[in-house]
């Protein structure tokens, strides 16, 4: 198959679509199959599902330009790594195809080829040689490697003895020395502590200026709104939305909104704890129009009352109110104030006024805890708090006030 | 983070196409990609090669003897049986201890060969699900590791010879042939099963088994028989030429066996170059099915 990209073109998808058969068993004996078709020079192009089959992908196009980045974006199982494997060359499309001009590079296997009881220093070279580089490139980058990963004198010890996250540095130490045209990332931006996920971002950045063509699988829209120009969100297989990342990240968010994620995130086990005979929680803003959303920058309120069958020893309550994705954004507890909360009569209640909330605009789950001591009396997504006055997508998860000076502009 | 040294890339503005269609239906490419990739399968074959040596006995006290370790424990017991009558074999001209030791480390180094493309395709799974690179390294990193410790073997085998054999053979010189041959017999055989047996795991127990009984099947431990049937088992088994015309190079001198030899190795030679071709086209097909 001949195909002629535009200059600016490093990558191109066309149509591509991918078949799995999720029965163990068939799949074996298609593969057999796929195999003896495969070197009869019989295979080709095909829409029929075999018995047990699916599409993992299904008619994708996308181009991407030299120097661009796109994101992946879609629930687990919408064909975002099949779509990497394709582009990489690890798996072949059942239809269309794609074709990339120039080295690809991935971060996605950190450490693939390294041997743990030999040493840093040996694995690099390993490590290297995998990813395509060749001993000259290693030697010359050998001191950057060691260096970017912070492993100093430990670098002739054996990886074995390293802890899980230094062996992860020093993957991506390795891996992001590549300098390809396309550098595909699978969520490898959750990885270490997070100092070195900042440097990781910075050697990211760096090799976006150097034009660097970037595709990211992620979750987190933060990333996706912050690295990305565009993204592309899969949805069982298909293109939902090749939008701008802003735009996608709205709408990703917009659908898979906190008060569906509070179900799965958080369970649905209220009122059948044994201690527990009754709770009620109001979340809104301070004229007590619950629900109701609440501005940013002013104040909210939780109004509770929990009632328990037998008093308890050392009560205490809190409130952790989680984003969409599931990231803790603040949690209200009293344990920071007092040893126990008071009670009447096995009753416990209480209003907490908090604020001014920061968030970005949108809906947060409000998660309550009742504790008795360090024992757990009652857990559950409660409410929702929904936040309004600001765009939804930003630069991290709260706006804070800004006052900017600039002496420059005075002296002149 | 200090600035990066400035690397020389040569301008790869070649584009790769990824499609359903079958890889034979386009020779000229094919034969171009495998081109274009022999120096890096080269370089890290070698790098793989070093790897696995280097890893294989770091963590033990007795390092690489172990390679030789169980053919010799197996040469003490069917001589010691021998010894005791309990078993029958008569060797003319040839000290048993020496005709049953060079035949089982021959016999070690195609078992070795044979298993060995499977045992590196099984280590390196999760490179070969998540990272593009010439999997022919991998072969090339096996028949390395295979012949680096039938190398080993020969040493211990010519010193066997002074020590133990009535004369040394001139036909001595001729063994790292033969076990070139076996090597390589071996490892074709072993290139063609690696994708069925990384598909359906019944091919490498079944495998296994066989191999049991062709230990006994080949004269490994006993010369070849002279009575019919068992006379033909020079002709049908294709291992016993290339094992039995090396030990002959080794502890006796020319072989009878040689053309069968000869032919075996021009096949092997074909055969090699057909399992290659097969495992480039069908490993991506079997990898992308092992975790989709």
């Amino acid at each position: 198959m001949q195909v002629s990209l535009p200059p600016d073109v490093c990558l191109e998808a066309r149509g591509v679509s991918k078949i799995f058969c999720r029965h163990l068993k068939r799949s074996m004996w298609y593969g057999v199959r796929d195999i003896a078709r495969e070197c009869l020079g019989r295979r080709g192009s095909r829409s029929e599902l075999r018995h047990g089959e699916f599409w993992s992908l299904q008619d994708v196009d996308f181009q991407l330009q030299r120097g661009e980045s796109l994101a992946l974006v879609g629930r687990n199982g919408a064909g975002k790594t099949t779509l990497l494997k394709l582009i990489h060359g690890l798996a072949r499309p059942d239809q269309g195809y794609v074709a990339v001009r120039g080295r690809v590079g991935a971060l996605i296997a950190l450490g693939a080829g390294f041997n743990p009881i030999l040493s840093g220093r040996e694995n690099i070279y390993i490590a290297g040689a995998v990813l395509g580089m060749r001993s000259a490139e290693i030697d010359a980058r050998f001191d950057e490697i060691v260096d970017f990963a912070g492993l100093g004198e430990v670098i002739d010890a054996p990886v074995q003895t390293y802890s899980s996250g230094m062996a992860v540095r020093l993957g991506f130490s390795v891996a992001s020395t590549l300098e390809p045209d396309v550098l595909l990332i699978d969520e490898v931006l959750a990885v270490g502590d997070f100092a070195f996920r900042n440097k990781c971002l910075q050697r990211l950045n760096q090799l976006r200026t150097k034009g660097v063509a970037f595709i990211l699988v992620t979750h987190a829209m933060t990333n996706v709104v912050q690295f990305c120009e565009r993204a592309l969100w899969l949805e069982k297989g298909r293109v939902k939305l090749d939008a701008t990342s802003q735009e996608v990240a709205a709408r990703y968010v917009a659908e898979h909104n906190p008060g569906a994620a509070a179900g799965g995130l958080f369970g649905q086990t209220a009122f059948n704890h044994d201690r527990l005979i009754s709770t009620r929680v109001t979340v809104g803003d301070i004229a007590g129009q619950n629900p109701c959303p609440v501005r940013h920058g002013t104040d909210g309120v939780i109004h509770f009352r929990f009632e328990t069958r037998e008093a308890l020893s050392a009560p205490n309550v809190s409130f952790p109110i989680y984003r969409g994705d599931g990231a803790l954004m603040t949690t209200l507890a009293t344990i920071a104030r007092m040893r126990s909360i008071p009670s009447r009569n096995n009753v416990y209640e209480g209003v907490v006024r908090f604020g001014p909330v920061p968030f970005l605009a949108g809906d947060y789950t409000v998660v309550a805890n009742l504790h008795d001591g360090t024992e757990h009396v009652f857990r559950d997504a409660v409410g929702r708090l929904r936040v309004t006055g600001l765009p939804e997508i930003g630069w991290g998860y709260v706006k804070l006030r800004e006052e900017w000076s600039f002496p420059q502009r005075q002296a002149a | 983070m200090p600035p990066s040294p400035e690397i020389t890339r040569p301008p790869e503005e070649a584009i790769f196409v990824n499609g359903p269609d079958s890889l034979l239906l386009k020779p000229s490419q094919l034969w171009g990609e495998m081109r274009s990739e022999f120096a890096t399968t080269k370089s890290l074959a070698w790098r793989l090669l070093w790897r696995d040596l280097q890893g294989q006995y770091r963590q033990t006290l007795l390092g690489y003897s172990w390679a030789i370790l169980p053919a010799l424990a197996t040469t003490v017991i069917w001589v010691f049986l021998r010894a005791q009558n309990v078993i029958r074999i008569d060797v003319p001209e040839v000290p048993y201890a020496l005709f049953v030791l060079t035949g089982i480390l021959l016999w070690h180094t195609f078992h070795e060969a044979l298993f060995r493309p499977l045992e590196m395709v099984k280590n390196c799974q999760t490179m070969l699900e998540r990272v593009r690179f010439p999997r022919e390294s991998l072969m090339l990193a096996s028949a390395g590791y295979v012949l680096f410790f039938a190398m080993a073997r020969l040493i211990v085998i010519c010193g066997s010879v002074f020590l133990l054999g009535n004369r040394v053979p001139a036909t001595l010189a001729l063994a790292p042939l033969g076990l070139l041959a076996l090597v390589a017999f071996g490892t074709a055989l072993g290139i063609l099963i690696t994708p069925l047996a990384l598909l359906i795991r019944d091919v490498e127990h079944g495998l296994r088994i066989v191999m049991q009984f062709m230990f006994f099947l080949t004269p490994v431990i006993y010369p070849v028989p002279d009575q019919f049937p068992a006379s033909l088992m020079i002709y049908v088994n294709p291992v016993a030429p290339l094992l039995v015309v090396t030990r002959d190079w080794i502890t006796l001198g020319p072989s009878m066996y040689t053309v069968e030899f000869a032919r075996l190795s021009g096949v092997t030679l074909v055969g090699l170059m057909l399992a290659i071709l097969w495992y480039r086209l069908s490993l991506p097909l079997v990898t992308e099915r092992l975790r989709a």
